[in-house]
């Protein structure tokens, strides 16, 4: 089976942006953080291991934009890819349906069997690039995948509905899965191991149509707003939580309950005196 | 008949001495097979440190090698080890003599030299029965805790107590034998032995033939002796010695630099440990102080330095059969697939160690059970195999320069209140204040960083700050082993430091101060780094900080790790408490080189192990039982971890945990409360 994977590199948006700018994304660092859009990496994580269970016999990974876009082609191939080619553009496209016919075309070039991405990128998040590439190709698409099974020639899916429900959908192949973030837990990348893909290459060629002008895109940001920030009523952190649950909780955005009277926290011992004392208090003990 | 001397071989015939040299000679080779075998796993190891300065070696031979000075710790210890110590070298000399007398056909051993060689080797095997007896004593009699119970350990010290004896019968006999019972009253036990003998009244006959069967057996346990020296822990007669001599002198913080180009490693191949690593295992006795010392192990984590030790010693192969070293079927590596048993070193094991070096205080020959733990945490990093916390917190730090996942833009968020400049608005050189990851982004780092800069501006002591072009230091990330990453850091920070020519770094984390003083260096790098305290005590020394408020009432102090044992740093902090008016200074329990870890360090803040219990309630219960109200701390981990432990207990109102600069901040009327 052969497998083509779509990756985009996005911004860190762990990374503070200046929401001021009206309709573009600029990130106020002294210089850019980019990353491989992490719905991306579910779907290169699953599509090694595909290859590593012999069922994909041959994994490229795809990426359109500038030069600087190697670096997740990079990953890729540290991470087992066969292949990685960049479409090579000035700057990031912004038209999502620009770059789906792209990769579409090159899917049809490559006879790609099954086609790997992101359900959404960090950045943009439209969610169209799966879709309109599935649509191009008139093939069946699979979208907000949390899980898969292939075979040679049908794929079982489960997809990600609301509050927790899931659906299981088959397909036959050739078919396209938009993966979630949440599908995998791709295994931790060494800096050694990235260094030692360093030598293997990366194709680059130039895209079947020239980039159309951003007036003539069917697709255009027209502003972008930061959202009130809404504060998350959780539980105070439990003092049994270890520190880095705590941080991770703090960062999260939670904010702590107002203490109340009835509500104790600590150790067993502590807990246990502070009952005692409300049970007599409330005349429950003598 | 009186000059004092005697027939050496007496009443063993030549076919029995042929006998007893041949079997002496194989059992040196097979003795020197055994540890030629061991000396190839060392030089298999990679390479961890240059040697030099060998008089300086010679010097650390005779202290802690001879003199032992680091096993009289423990008392009874030093006495025993000294004991047999002695007693063995002792009777190696007097067997070297009678050697060169006899087989190399000297000739010396008479008169007066004769006399003195006897007293010589008569006080070696005292001292050797002497010390055997301690040892099992403190094995079996009045078990000392932390010696393991393993009867081969018993049964070993029961060999040299037999050798011991065997002798002194010996001697006893040839006394009686050679009719020197009037004149070698210098041989002294062996003279009251015959004199007890003779009053037993054993005849002539046999009295030569006990004595032959007697020297059979003795001949036959030395050899006996000499086969298991490299087959047995007793290998640790070659191992330690080396392990105190080619110790390291490198500054004691600076780990290992792997550069990029040396491939992933297989998650714990035997290729991770270095020849120090693998020098380590030979020599291991199993005293078991490192496991006393160690906060992991004394938490009920899996994590044992001593059986590290233990583990990392079953890649040696031994010959198939029982073996007194004791690890079953010879492995090499750890494990091969599919091998489980005692040897197997878990992941749960490495991820334990909080890095505070205490196993490397503690023991006797400069052992260090740390690096293996670190060895091998590098092999499993190299191929991913971490868990998701530890990947997050590596990755954060690679995509935006600090493990908390934070913005770099928001570096400076914490000094909203105070006064800070700017690197880049300043001239160039000067005083550079490194705040660190905890400073900037964490709230209890974040007013450790504050209270330093009020004092800072107060002294009128000018600096300037990184902001965001500070990226982590790369300290725990290495400690977590990703080497490659930490040198990538480095090299950034080091950039940065040399383009704005900072002359001096202050920093409060004694984990940034470690890497940036001495870990840097590694890189080329060479910057005059001082700890917070270092700085603070200076300008209070020198009145440009008067402390006035009183703090009255007693301030426990916490040593960290990385201050005190990595830098030897454990008095300006203490000075510049004691400068604040009514300070007074609990008396810690673990404090100084045995300060016990507060459980933060080796990268620990970025995992979720809920194995054991947790180190920092445990250190809290140091600071409990003094009952004092206030804690110092000099680190911002330290701080964090304390603080967790306060609240765990309830204590928020009670106790209050705060830095260095925050309780002399205090003092001087600019605290946050």
């Amino acid at each position: 089976m052969r497998v083509l994977l779509c990756v985009k590199q996005t911004f860190d948006v762990r990374a503070a942006f200046d929401t001021a700018s009206g309709n573009s994304l600029k990130q106020v660092q002294p210089e850019p953080i980019y990353v491989m859009n992490p719905a991306d990496r579910c779907a290169l994580e699953f599509a090694v291991q595909l290859k590593q269970r012999g069922v994909a016999t041959e994994v490229t990974a795809a990426a359109l934009g500038p030069p600087r876009v190697e670096a997740v082609l990079h990953e890729c191939l540290a991470r087992g890819v066969d292949r990685a080619l960049r479409i090579g553009t000035d700057s990031m496209p912004s038209d999502p349906f620009e770059v789906a016919r792209e990769l579409a075309a090159l899917a049809l070039e490559l006879q790609s069997d099954l086609i790997l991405c992101g359900t959404a990128s960090l950045d943009e998040n439209s969610g169209v690039v799966g879709p309109a590439v599935a649509a191009a190709l008139g093939i069946p698409q699979i979208t907000g995948v949390v899980g898969a099974e292939c075979g040679d020639r049908l794929v079982k899916a489960r997809r990600k509905l609301e509050r927790g429900a899931r659906e299981v959908v088959e397909a036959e192949l050739p078919c396209l899965l938009a993966v979630e973030p949440t599908m995998n837990e791709p295994r931790y990348l060494s800096q050694r191991q990235l260094w030692h893909a360093r030598g293997r290459q990366i194709e680059t060629r130039r895209p079947s149509r020239p980039v159309l002008p951003e007036e003539a895109c069917s697709a255009v940001i027209m502003s972008i707003d930061t959202p009130r920030p809404r504060p998350k009523w959780v539980e105070r952190q439990a003092k049994s939580m270890t520190s880095s649950d705590k941080m991770r909780m703090m960062m999260g955005g939670a904010k702590a309950k107002k203490k109340a009277d009835d509500f104790v926290e600590g150790k067993p011992e502590v807990v246990v005196e502070e009952i005692i004392k409300f049970l007599k208090a409330e005349g429950v003990l003598p | 008949m009186n000059e004092p001397t005697r027939t050496i071989l007496w009443n063993v015939g030549t076919p029995l001495s042929i006998v007893a040299y041949a079997a002496l000679g194989l059992s040196l080779v097979v003795m020197v097979y055994g540890l030629l075998r061991h000396l190839s796993y060392w030089r298999r190891g990679a390479f961890s440190y240059n040697l030099g300065q060998w008089p300086r070696r010679v010097l650390d031979g005779v202290v802690f090698g001879m003199a032992q000075t680091r096993l009289f710790r423990d008392r009874g210890a030093g006495l025993m080890h000294a004991g047999i110590f002695w007693g063995m070298l002792g009777l190696l000399v007097a067997t070297g003599l009678v050697a060169l007398d006899h087989d190399f056909r000297l000739g010396f051993l008479d008169g007066a030299a004769y006399m003195a060689f006897k007293v010589m080797a008569n006080t070696a095997g005292l001292l050797l029965v002497a010390g055997c007896l301690l040892a099992l004593w403190r094995r079996v009699v009045r078990p000392v805790a932390r010696l393991e119970r393993r009867s081969r350990d018993v049964w070993l010290i029961v060999l040299l107590l037999v050798l011991a004896l065997q002798g002194f019968v010996l001697e006893a006999l040839r006394i009686l034998g050679t009719g020197a019972l009037d004149s070698e009253w210098y041989s002294l036990p062996g003279w009251v032995l015959a004199k007890v003998i003779a009053a037993l009244a054993v005849s002539g006959g046999g009295l030569t033939l006990a004595h032959q069967i007697l020297w059979t057996v003795h001949a036959f346990t030395a050899v006996g002796f000499l086969v298991l020296v490299p087959f047995s822990k007793l290998v640790h007669m070659i191992g330690a010695p080396a392990a105190v001599v080619l110790r390291s002198y490198e500054p004691k913080g600076v780990f290992r630099l792997i550069g990029p180009e040396a491939a992933p490693l297989e998650p714990l191949a035997a290729e991770s440990l270095s020849w120090r690593n693998r020098l380590d295992s030979s020599s291991c006795t199993h005293c078991g102080r490192c496991e006393v010392a160690c906060p992991a192990a004394s938490t009920g984590k899996p994590l044992s330095p001593r059986s590290l030790m233990l583990k990392a010693r079953a890649a040696v192969p031994v010959p198939p059969g029982p073996s007194l070293g004791g690890n079953g079927p010879g492995t090499e590596g750890f494990p091969s697939p599919g091998f489980e048993g005692p040897n197997m070193v878990r992941d749960e094991e490495l991820w334990s160690c909080t890095t505070c070096r205490a196993c490397l205080e503690e023991c006797p020959v400069f052992l260090e059970p740390m690096d293996a733990v670190l060895a091998f945490r590098r092999s499993l990093v190299d191929k991913g195999r971490v868990d998701g916390t530890v990947a997050r917190g590596l990755e954060s730090t690679f995509a935006l320069g600090n493990p908390w996942g934070y913005s770099p833009s928001q570096r400076l968020d914490w000094a909203f209140n105070v006064r800070t400049t700017l690197a880049e608005e300043t001239e160039t050189g000067g005083l550079v204040y490194w705040v660190g990851c905890a400073g900037a982004y964490e709230p209890d780092g974040q007013s450790v960083a504050r209270s330093l800069v009020r004092l800072l501006n107060a002294a009128e002591v000018p600096f300037s700050v990184l902001g965001a072009e500070e990226v982590c230091c790369g300290e725990p990330v290495r400690r977590l082993g990703e080497e490659v990453l930490f040198q990538q850091l480095a090299e950034k920070n080091v950039a940065t430091l040399e383009r704005y020519g900072a002359e001096r770094i202050v920093t409060h984390c004694p984990h940034c101060f470690n890497t940036l003083k001495h870990e840097y260096r590694q890189l080329g790098a060479s910057f005059h780094v001082l700890h917070h305290s270092e700085l603070l005590h200076e300008l209070v020394a020198t009145g440009r900080l008067a402390p006035v408020r009183e703090l009255s009432g007693p301030l426990a102090y916490h040593d960290p790790c990385y201050l005190g044992r990595y830098n030897d740093l454990y008095d300006s902090p203490r000075e510049l408490l004691s400068a604040i008016p009514g300070v007074e200074l609990a008396p810690v329990q673990r404090e100084r080189e045995k300060s016990f870890c507060c459980g933060g360090g080796g990268g620990q803040m970025w995992m979720s192990l809920s194995l054991g219990s947790r180190v920092n309630y445990m250190r809290f219960q140091d600071f409990k039982e003094l009952g004092v109200s206030r804690i110092a701390t000099a680190c911002a981990n330290c701080k964090i971890m304390m603080n967790d432990a306060v609240s765990y207990e309830g204590l928020d109102e009670k106790v209050k945990v705060k830095d260095v600069a925050e309780w002399l901040a205090d003092s001087l009327g600019m605290g946050e409360g």
